[in-house]
């Protein structure tokens, strides 16, 4: 071998190999292309030609290592070349084209080891038709677009050279890319640096860490590279109204495009505050132009669409964004990250997340190696006449179907642009029409048949047909007959009238779980009133203020409970000390839109409301769970002040089944449930309380339904243990119990909640009530049968919440709901959580149950919520509540191996059980404060002469006096370069080469000394321990 | 929904509710003759909307 020169790498250079150690093997930073050449000269011509592209380039000869600390290139004097041939002339053609793809991929995926020249690898292809195919891939760390272009050109001309037998006219190469390097450390570190660092911390300040485009699956807590491509094209016309556009503002192709793409994400994404990162040729000086070798450097292009501009306006704020960042586009894309975002996050790239770039077709020799740099590429490539783009996308996050969807929005928002630049931003369709009408029709044709009647009148009926059979039994073994239970109400309703209940009165309920509340309740519908429940374990205050608001006609209770209601009460009716009657009204007629019962719930402000809920919504969706789930009996275990106790009491009533009454605190003392469910058909929980309940459910239970609160997929797995079919309602009370049913299939990988239940339409809209595509969150209305009256007395906050259906039949109203939720491409919907909780820490959303989830997976535990508080450690953040036993640094540790770090709690309580609501719901309220103090910045010297030296070199190379081992590394202001340094001594210091990635994910001393002591230990020292142990 | 110009609107049930000032009213709405921002419009509506109870209702209890 002949010698080598060394010279200090460029700023890209040492981005790029920083990139690559960071994950070895991954091929996500190799440029390929494909190069045809014709027969002539053969293989032996081709080699030759590459021989003096390797002659003229240093950067063909060029490795990168460290010395000193410092990156460096190793330049070769000399290097010869070999090129490997494959023949494939004697295979039919589709078989050869076969072959060629699949031995290119296997070019283009072989790691390169970054510290032996060349960074490149070349193979000759000969096809049957004769022609010769060049496969070239090299890392991008001496490579860029422009070099593929000068790459190509040089080719071609020393080609043509060879055919006339002339010497090639290449153009002249006074510089070299290690000049280049040189030049840019010594341009920049004259001011230009400080300079344009300080406009873009400026103009990046505030910047959202992730740009909240919705992804299929949650983000790995490390990024990986596996990624796959789309192509869509854009006819010629398009393009040519798309340069019409530029030219009219004053813009420029690129612009236009650009100006799309965010439009898209905007709205895809729900933010207005948008970055887009691009590359820039970085070709500063006019002799760097013919050279091979990484110039391209990033930049950020950030657009405020607050707003809602027309797609003109967003045109000229993209336009000035753009100039804006060319003016100051030397800092290289590293320096700005450690400038601005110092504490790396491994789940995503830093400052922007969606890449774009307009280039000429030579530019883009590529074919896809199955990787993604970004989360989302999106490249268009300017043909003749039309363009093509590519989009490349990680399939860690995306799956083929949503980019497809993505990328047909592209197109439509472009084609809007074109046909009307005023449009604003909100009106820009993202789905075609056929698109638009599945998701606002074809989801939503539930229409069936449902009895226009009372609920009391069905109950009655159900009495005639079977009269003998018992509708009701008490814990105490007290059983009705359907005969009696009809005519103790019948009686009941006439002296109800007697005391001037009317329809449309509010009479108040505050019995026990019992027979006598049943009667009561059947008796007051049958009065035509609505029932008010009244829990007696509710405070003094909320019961008045429940009497008071509702402006209730009759209180039917009991002498046990009526000492424990306020004093200023209406009059009242003791079920335990009736007299005899002096006579009875006649029974009024009550219809469908007569209102059955009044319940108020809380909000997260404000005093609760009630909501009118009349029998409309109640019998359609009693007579859909009959049709859908069977009827029968069913237990009757959730508080009467709680709307989802109306499906457990009417479910049986309605088809001939028991009402089995549990006992009155059955759920929170679980092994009442056992002895009450064994006689049920059905059983409906919330998971509070089935999580409690569960191991106490007596198996073969023939249907369970869970509700109102996310159900753990944990949870889900052990109730499919003891009952054959398990249903995961949701809806709000607003649109009465339940509007949407999902069968929980065997081992689900995520929870849903189905579709909407019969005569009931669901939309997922966006903030100005527009349906938004398949995939994307928005917030979930609610139309139909199952529509309520409104809240009691509160007509402005009716009109607020219940607004015209805008899409479905004329003068319907449809609820929205404050949930957040999204479509399948099913059409299945799933909930993601409260719209206005929508918890944001620095700035990255973050899903509250998504942690709980992850938790629950942890075998110590039972049971995990987690809750947002201002009390948590350092401020508001995240804190989990656990039942189980597992040790906090374990389950920590379990979370950092599964989620991004900003989803971490700041702390974790350990609890014995979780508070639950008279309504079964967890009390979020109730939860305990985290303890104060905690391991916050107290330093903590070293303990083992490993942290010791650890901590030393960390003192060294962060500039400090000391350092604890529990400091974190990015937090003392550690960045990637130093983390590359850190290796390097961790090496000298230990002999052990510490992969890089290891030093993100153990970033104390105290973790990184264990990581050391792992990394170090051979098989051999494995075998010695084991050996020890035994 | 956002902050911006609304209408108030009212069904054939005489229900009443909100939409965008500058959008077409959906199918069986109709004006009720307020326009101005999202508070105002819903403490018009606070004003006149005093029965709840759906117009068809109201009529066949007879009053």
């Amino acid at each position: 071998m002949t010698g080598t020169y060394a010279f200090p790498a460029s700023y890209a250079q040492e981005r790029l190999w920083f990139l690559a150690r960071l994950d070895p093997g991954a091929p996500a930073y190799h440029v390929n292309a494909v190069i045809e050449l014709p027969e002539r000269g053969g293989p032996d011509r081709c080699e030759r030609m590459l021989d003096e592209l390797v002659r003229r380039h240093e950067t063909l000869r060029t490795a990168l290592t460290v010395e000193n600390g410092g990156l460096v290139q190793i330049v070769q004097v000399e290097l010869p070349v070999a090129l490997p041939r494959t023949d494939l002339r004697e295979l039919p053609p589709e078989r050869a084209e076969r072959e060629f793809r699949a031995l290119a991929l296997a070019e283009a995926r072989r790691p390169f080891a970054l510290d032996r020249a060349p960074l490149w690898r070349a193979r000759l292809v000969r096809m049957p038709g004769g022609e010769q195919r060049l496969v070239f891939v090299v890392h991008h760390a001496v490579f860029d677009a422009r070099s593929g272009t000068n790459l190509a050109e040089e080719l071609r001309e020393l080609h043509a050279a060879f055919d006339e037998d002339r010497p090639p006219r290449l153009p002249d190469l006074p510089v070299q890319y290690a000049d280049y390097a040189a030049w840019q450390r010594e341009h920049l570190g004259r001011g230009v640096l400080a300079a344009q660092l300080g406009h873009w911390r400026e103009r990046l300040a505030g910047l959202p860490p992730d740009l909240g485009l919705p992804t299929d699956r949650p983000r790995p807590a490390v990024r990986g590279h596996a990624g796959a491509e789309h192509h869509l094209a854009l006819p010629a016309g398009l393009v040519d109204g798309l340069e019409a556009l530029a030219r009219r503002r004053g813009a420029t192709l690129f612009m236009v495009l650009l100006a799309g793409l965010k439009a898209l994400l905007s709205r895809y994404a729900g933010q207005s505050d948008v970055a887009v990162g691009t590359p820039v040729a970085g070709r500063d000086l006019p002799e760097f132009e013919p050279l091979i070798g990484m110039f391209v450097n990033t930049l950020v292009l950030r657009t405020d669409l607050g707003g809602d501009p027309s797609f003109g306006e967003l045109v000229d704020r993209v336009r000035e964004t753009v100039l804006d960042a060319l003016d100051h586009a030397e800092v290289p894309f590293d320096r700005l990250v450690e400038a601005l975002q110092p504490v790396r996050d491994t789940s995503r790239t830093p400052l922007f997340q969606v890449g774009f770039n307009l280039l000429p077709m030579e530019s883009r020799g590529q074919f896809p190696n199955g990787t993604a740099q970004l989360d989302l590429n999106v490249d268009v490539v300017r043909t003749a006449g039309d363009a093509g783009v590519y989009l490349e996308y990680s399939t860690d996050l995306f799956d083929a179907d949503t980019i497809a969807r993505l990328a047909g929005a592209y197109r439509l928002v472009l084609e809007a642009a074109v046909a009307d630049p005023s449009a604003r931003l909100s009106e820009l369709p993202l789905m075609t029409e056929a698109q638009r009408r599945e998701v606002l029709t074809g989801w939503n044709d539930t229409a069936v048949p449902y009895p226009e009647r009372a609920l009391h009148e069905l109950v009655a009926e159900q009495a005639a047909r079977t009269p003998g059979a018992v509708a009701v039994r008490a814990p105490d073994g007290v059983e009705l007959t359907y005969a009696e239970l009809d005519a103790r109400t019948e009686a009941l309703a006439g002296r109800l009238v007697a005391r001037g209940v009317r329809a449309e009165s509010c009479v108040a309920l505050c019995l026990p779980r019992g027979v006598h509340q049943i009667v009561a309740l059947l008796a007051v519908l049958r009065a035509g009133a609505c029932y008010l429940p009244l829990d007696a374990a509710y405070p003094a205050e909320r019961l008045a203020y429940l009497l008071a608001d509702s402006g209730a006609a009759l209180l039917l209770t009991d002498s046990d409970h009526r000492d424990r209601l306020p004093v200023d009460r209406p009059p009242e009716l003791l079920l335990d000390q009736l007299t005899e009657c002096a006579g009875t009204g006649p029974l009024p007629s009550v219809g469908p839109d007569h209102l059955a019962y009044l319940i108020y719930t809380s909000g997260s402000t404000g005093r609760p409301k009630g909501v009118q809920v009349p029998h409309r919504g109640v019998v359609n969706l009693v007579t859909d769970v009959i049709r859908r789930l069977g009827g029968g009996s069913a237990l009757y275990l959730t508080s009467l002040s709680f709307d989802i106790a109306a499906l457990e009491i009417f479910t049986p009533l309605l088809s001939g089944g028991t009402l089995v009454i549990a006992p009155e605190d059955a759920a929170r003392t679980p092994k009442e449930i056992r002895r009450a469910a064994e006689e049920v058909d059905l059983v409906q929980l919330t998971p509070s309380v089935a999580s409690l309940a569960v191991e106490h459910l007596p198996p073969g239970l023939p249907r369970a339904v869970l509700g109102g609160e996310p159900l753990p997929l944990d949870l889900a797995t052990r109730l499919l243990t003891v009952t054959g079919e398990l249903w995961n309602f949701y809806g709000p009370t607003e649109t009465t119990i339940w509007s949407t049913a999902y069968r929980v299939p065997h081992s689900p990988a995520t929870m849903l909640i189905g579709e909407p239940v019969a005569n009931t339409t669901a939309y997922v809209v966006d903030g100005d009530l527009r349906p938004v595509p398949v995939g994307v969150p928005g917030e979930l209305l609610l139309g139909g049968a199952g529509v309520t009256r409104g809240y009691h007395g509160r007509a402005a906050l009716t009109a607020e919440r219940f607004v015209p259906d805008p899409f479905g039949a004329p003068g319907g109203r449809v609820y929205r709901t404050g949930d957040l939720a999204r479509r399948h491409p099913d059409g299945t919907l799933e909930c993601l959580g409260r719209l206005d909780d929508q918890v944001k820490v620095r700035g990255v959303r973050i899903e509250l149950d998504e942690v709980a989830a992850v938790l629950d997976e942890h075998p110590s535990v039972r049971r995990a919520v987690v809750a947002v508080r201002d009390d948590a450690p350092g401020g508001r953040g995240l804190v989990a509540y656990v039942i189980g036993t597992g040790e906090e640094a374990e389950l920590r540790a379990h979370l950092r191996a599964r989620l991004p770090e900003g989803m971490i709690p700041a702390a974790f309580v350990s609890v014995p059980d979780l508070p639950v609501l008279p309504s079964g719901k967890l009390d979020r309220a109730a939860l305990p404060p985290p303890r104060a103090g905690g391991a916050t910045a107290a330093y903590v010297p070293p303990r083992t002469p490993m942290e010791e030296t650890l901590a030393a070199i960390w003192a060294e190379l962060l500039g400090r006096e000391r350092v604890g081992v529990t400091d974190d590394f990015f937090a003392l202001g550690g960045h990637s370069l130093l983390v590359v340094r850190l290796v390097g001594r961790i090496d000298d210091e230990f002999g052990v080469e510490l992969p890089l990635r290891r030093c993100f994910d153990a970033t104390t001393v105290e973790e990184q000394a264990l990581a050391v002591l792992e990394e170090g230990l051979t098989d051999a020292d494995l075998l010695e321990l084991l050996e020890e142990e035994q | 929904m956002r902050d911006g110009q609304y209408k108030v609107v009212v069904n054939d049930e005489e229900q009443y509710s909100i939409w965008f000032a500058d959008r077409p009213l959906p199918r069986g709405w109709r004006e009720a003759g307020f326009e101005g921002a999202k508070q105002s419009c819903l403490d018009h509506i606070e004003q006149v909307w005093t029965d709840m109870r759906p117009r068809s209702l109201r009529e066949a209890m007879g009053q």
